[in-house]
């Protein structure tokens, strides 16, 4: 309900703050994930090396095989 | 394993890479940094926002992707991975939106830009969580990393907007709307569509093969979009090259001799170029300033020019309607004139029964009036055809001194009712090739004319022959033409001042007609006068 609110609001906003509202959201959205990958790498380390072919995800595989399994 | 790599120095320089990649992104980047230099300037049709968005974000992209190639730190390696699968998807987004705005000359709809942000929300949600890069893969030297689900997601995303550039590019070649831009438009967007592609393959193929080298050919596009953007804004958007080149030009100069003062270690050499430099300033400046100007008075003539064009042709559309508007009015006029012109003849000559005398001067005095008219309205009829280019002339061979004869014995009761004595002179018959109603009306004008604007003496017609011309000279002993007056005579609605004296009811036309036909018939007209009160001499030539 307040998301639809939230919505409605803005949908009668004037268009120089509707811009600015859009700018404000994705700007700090692009800070908020590099900040985030920032402290993924730099603070807590939290990223495995893989020394073997074998650790390796098949990233790729995997989504063929969804793909496969739901039938596309 | 042990890999040994080389130190990064300022993240991105370093022997790991291959020498290839310095020259591919070093000048790519130069090419966007000029590029986004270029939205600096002001250019009428340029969609600047979107298109420093995608130059920006090439630009991160090629650093990010230098600090790869260079760097030996893991920790850098998948930070700057990570900002790539980041940026990535926004080139192309940026790249669409510019298209869009270029194309439709309109940003994107805020519903459009919240669906694009949608889309590329997962993406965003995805890089912190390491499902873009997964991790570091240590089982080679080559510092790749292990992407996730997400830098497939990218992939899926950057076909698509490729996907939607080239149905736009359809559209364009389609729809009518875009038939006066579509040159320039498809430039656009094939220069577009062509750096997108080339770059979404380069990276795919670079995922998938692993081969990284290879892949970074994939930015030869870059220079070729930049070409495309060049062209096009120069020859679509007014822009001058010259005052770009100059003010480098002289940029260029001011940092070099600015440069050479430090560098420099001999005295001699430093006042030099101290003097060179204090001289290059006001020289600069002046150039710079002056090719400012030049351009921008070229420019300021330019528009002048074509507001003159558009004028001039307002003003040929209204002359046009003056005429036709004559052309009709004209013939309105005469059909009713004409019958009160013919009952006036039967009521005078007594058709209708005996007229009475106290009726023959006002007959007289309405068969004049409407012979003047009809005059009038002949002229401007003439005028009329001539101007659009109706008049004809239905050539034959005649005898110019038969047809000279004939106008002086119409008009021979008219000069003697003067009291004038009208002589011709033709001692042999001269055959020229004319249209013979048109001649014989312009001789009926010119003696007519004599015999109004000459009040005592005689009028002399004299036909003659002058090697290859046939002369008719029609000699007045009237009021004359005054020396200034002669070379506007033949011109329309001009009267000289001695004939408005004699007569009033002139139009100005008759002169001007009979030049126009007399050079329709290939011959000249012209008039000769000793001055005012000395009478004139009109003279007729046609080839015989």
């Amino acid at each position: 309900m307040y998301i639809l609110k939230a919505f409605s609001n803005y949908a009668s906003m004037p268009q120089q703050k509707g811009n600015k509202l859009f700018w404000g959201v994705a700007i700090t959205c692009y800070a908020l994930v590099v900040l985030a990958t920032y402290f993924r790498m730099y603070v807590y380390h939290a990223y495995p090396i893989y020394y073997t072919e074998d650790e390796i995800p098949d990233a790729a595989g995997e989504i063929w095989t969804a793909i496969s399994e739901l039938g596309l | 394993m042990m890999c040994e790599w080389d130190v990064a120095q300022f993240l991105i320089f370093s022997t790991n890479g291959e020498p290839l990649i310095y020259y591919s992104h070093l000048t790519s980047i130069v090419i966007f940094l000029a590029l986004l230099g270029f939205t600096l300037l002001k250019l009428k049709q340029w969609p600047r926002g979107a298109f420093r968005l995608m130059a920006i974000a090439y630009i991160v992209w090629l650093f990010c992707d230098l600090v790869l190639w260079a760097n030996d730190n893991i920790e850098h390696v998948l930070f700057f991975w990570t900002l790539i699968n980041l940026v990535e998807p926004l080139i192309f987004v940026a790249a669409f939106a510019y298209c869009i705005q270029f194309i439709d000359n309109r940003t994107l709809s805020s519903k459009s830009r919240w669906a694009i942000f949608a889309l590329l929300f997962p993406t965003l949600v995805m890089a912190p969580m390491g499902l873009s890069v997964v991790g570091f893969d240590y089982t080679t030297c080559d510092r790749n990393v292990v992407e996730g689900i997400a830098a497939y997601y990218n992939y899926f995303l950057e076909a698509l907007f490729v996907f939607l550039l080239l149905l736009k590019t359809g559209s364009i070649l389609i729809y009518k709307r875009y038939a006066g831009r579509r040159v320039r438009l498809t430039l656009v967007v094939v220069g577009t569509s062509l750096l997108l592609f080339s770059f979404l393959i380069a990276n795919f193929l670079g995922t998938f093969t692993g081969d990284y080298v290879t892949s970074q050919y994939g930015h030869i596009a870059v220079p070729i979009f930049a070409a495309f953007l060049a062209y096009i804004t120069i020859k679509y958007e007014s822009f001058e090259p010259r005052i770009l080149l100059v003010d480098t030009l002289v940029v260029a100069l001011f940092i070099l001799l600015l440069s050479l003062l430090f560098v420099e270690e001999n005295n001699y050499q430093i006042y030099a170029n101290a003097l060179a430099f204090a001289i290059m300033i006001p020289l600069g400046y002046t150039l710079v300033t002056s090719i400012r100007k030049e351009v921008k008075t070229r420019k300021e003539i330019q528009q002048l020019a074509t507001n003159l064009e558009s004028a001039n042709g307002k003003l040929k559309e209204l002359d046009q309607l003056k005429s036709e508007f004559l052309s009709v009015a004209t013939h309105q006029l005469r059909a009713p004139l004409t019958a009160i012109r013919g009952y006036a003849a039967n009521i005078s000559e007594g058709s209708y029964g005996a007229v009475p005398e106290y009726l023959n001067d006002p007959l007289h005095v309405i068969q004049e009036s409407t012979r003047l008219m009809v005059n009038s309205i002949e002229d401007y009829l003439n005028i009329s055809r001539i101007e659009q280019g109706r008049m004809k002339y239905e050539k034959s061979d005649f005898d110019i001194s038969d047809i000279s004869k004939r106008v002086i014995e119409e008009l021979l009761p008219v000069a003697t009712k003067k009291g004038l004595a009208l002589t011709l002179t033709a001692n042999e018959p001269i055959t020229v090739n004319a249209d013979i109603g048109k001649i014989k009306q312009v001789l009926t004008n010119l003696v007519d004319n004599a015999i109004k604007y000459t009040e005592k003496g005689s009028i002399a017609v004299t036909v003659e022959k002058k090697e290859k011309v046939a002369r008719v000279t029609i000699t007045d002993s009237g009021v004359g033409i005054a020396a200034d007056e002669i070379d506007k005579l033949f011109s329309k609605f001009t009267r000289a001042r001695a004939a408005n004296e004699v007569n009033t009811t002139g139009t100005g036309l008759g002169l001007y007609v009979a030049k126009q036909l007399v050079e329709g018939n290939g011959g000249k007209v012209w008039v000769e006068s000793d001055g005012l009160g000395k009478g004139s001499r009109f003279v007729v030539e046609l080839p015989v």
